[in-house]
């Protein structure tokens, strides 16, 4: 059933939509396919690489401001890694640069809940977990404070191919599970 | 032949792998449809190619996912749609003359009306103006009947959200309608 309407413009909506607003047609739907330039595809995919780091960061900050805490306080939460913390809240880093604990605390500070920030994060993951291989024997960086699954990467010195999606998919939500675990720990008071 | 839920569920697995799809399948025909509306519009290429970009990369939002989907499912619709609109709103800003579906109607017409009729006709001529996502908000609260919690839930966003997205496409088709002339004083009785 059909809500009361709360005033004289709800009325004129439903009066409109009653005697029927058709979608409007547009004469460029018939229009021919046209070559995508080069430049512009390879440009988009480029961009697409840190779009949903940038967009989870976006949503972040915004919730964060909602309850009063700035890029700085959120950062000051990944304690020993508040550069990379910065870097990543403003859309310009990586999540994985970061301890799984670490983004957990800066998604529980802003009361940023897992539905608005899942999916965001495994895509922001998915898309950038690809690193060249290590050569034998070197390890890449620090090994502490990482997720489980990169510091069992960098000690192996395993070797995932560039652009391997079932292994970047596997990853990523190796890696979000990582993170709701810490969230979950942190709601329940159990850190 | 994937379907287009197919290359929405490629994304969510695959965000690279799957816009990459997307591309392929609807990038040539998104060009000519974008290349197309601004020359019937009379608004020069300029802004094609980053709103084909921008176009695309909506898909990589799980809340535009969401919307596409309460949309229909469809995709090259839906892209397209969402382009024109930022084509015409692009020109807009850009003070080129608006459609000519915009003009204020007779203001006799209006005032002797004492205004349903002439309001809902102005309404349904100033609806498209409003974005996709707007139109399908209204079109979810004032012909479906939704409520707001229901409309958060079929676009994945919280009822906050949800009450502002309404609010604000409410807020722009006034904007739009007193700029089509009608006197909204007449209108409202309690909003």
């Amino acid at each position: 059933m059909m809500p009361e309407p709360r005033d004289r413009f709800d009325e004129l909506l439903r009066d409109t939509f009653k005697a029927g607003v058709p979608d409007p047609e547009f004469k460029a739907d018939d229009a021919l396919p046209e070559e995508v330039p080069v430049g512009l595809r390879a440009s988009i995919i480029e961009v697409a690489r840190q779009f949903s780091t940038r967009l989870l960061a976006h949503r972040l900050c915004a919730a964060g401001e909602g309850v009063g805490w700035g890029i700085e306080d959120l950062a000051s939460e990944a304690s020993g890694c508040e550069g990379e913390a910065k870097r990543f809240l403003r859309g310009e880093g990586t999540p994985l640069e970061l301890e799984p604990g670490h983004i957990a605390k800066m998604f529980f500070r802003a009361r940023f809940e897992p539905n608005q920030w899942a999916t965001l994060l495994f895509q922001a993951v998915a898309s950038q977990a690809v690193y060249s291989e290590p050569s034998r024997g070197q390890i890449w960086g620090r090994t502490s404070g990482l997720s489980d699954l990169l510091r069992a990467e960098r000690l192996s010195g395993s070797k995932p191919q560039p652009r391997d999606p079932a292994w970047a998919e596997r990853f990523a939500r190796a890696f979000v599970d990582e993170v709701l675990d810490e969230w979950k720990r942190l709601t329940t008071g159990m850190s | 032949m994937p379907t287009d839920e197919d290359l929405l569920a490629a994304i969510e697995r695959d965000p690279e792998g799957g816009l990459t799809q997307a591309i392929d399948r609807y990038g040539p025909r998104l060009m000519g449809r974008l290349r197309r509306h601004a020359f019937l519009r009379e608004y020069g290429n300029a802004d094609v190619d980053d709103i084909w970009q921008q176009a695309f990369l909506r898909l990589l939002d799980p809340e535009c996912r969401a919307e596409l989907r309460a949309a229909g499912g469809q995709v090259l619709p839906w892209l397209s749609r969402w382009g024109y609109w930022r084509l015409d709103d692009a020109a807009a800003r850009k003070a080129i003359a608006l459609p000519e579906n915009l003009t204020a109607p007779d203001p006799t017409e209006s005032e002797a009306a004492g205004p349903p009729s002439a309001m809902v006709t102005t309404l349904r001529r100033v609806f498209p103006l409003l974005s996709p996502r707007q139109c399908l908000i209204l079109r979810m609260r004032s012909d479906e009947g939704l409520e707001e919690w229901e409309v958060a839930e079929r676009l994945g966003i919280s009822l906050a959200a949800a009450k502002k997205a309404a609010h604000d496409a409410r807020e722009r088709l006034k904007e739009l309608m007193i700029r089509a002339g009608i006197n909204l004083e007449d209108a409202r009785r309690d909003s």
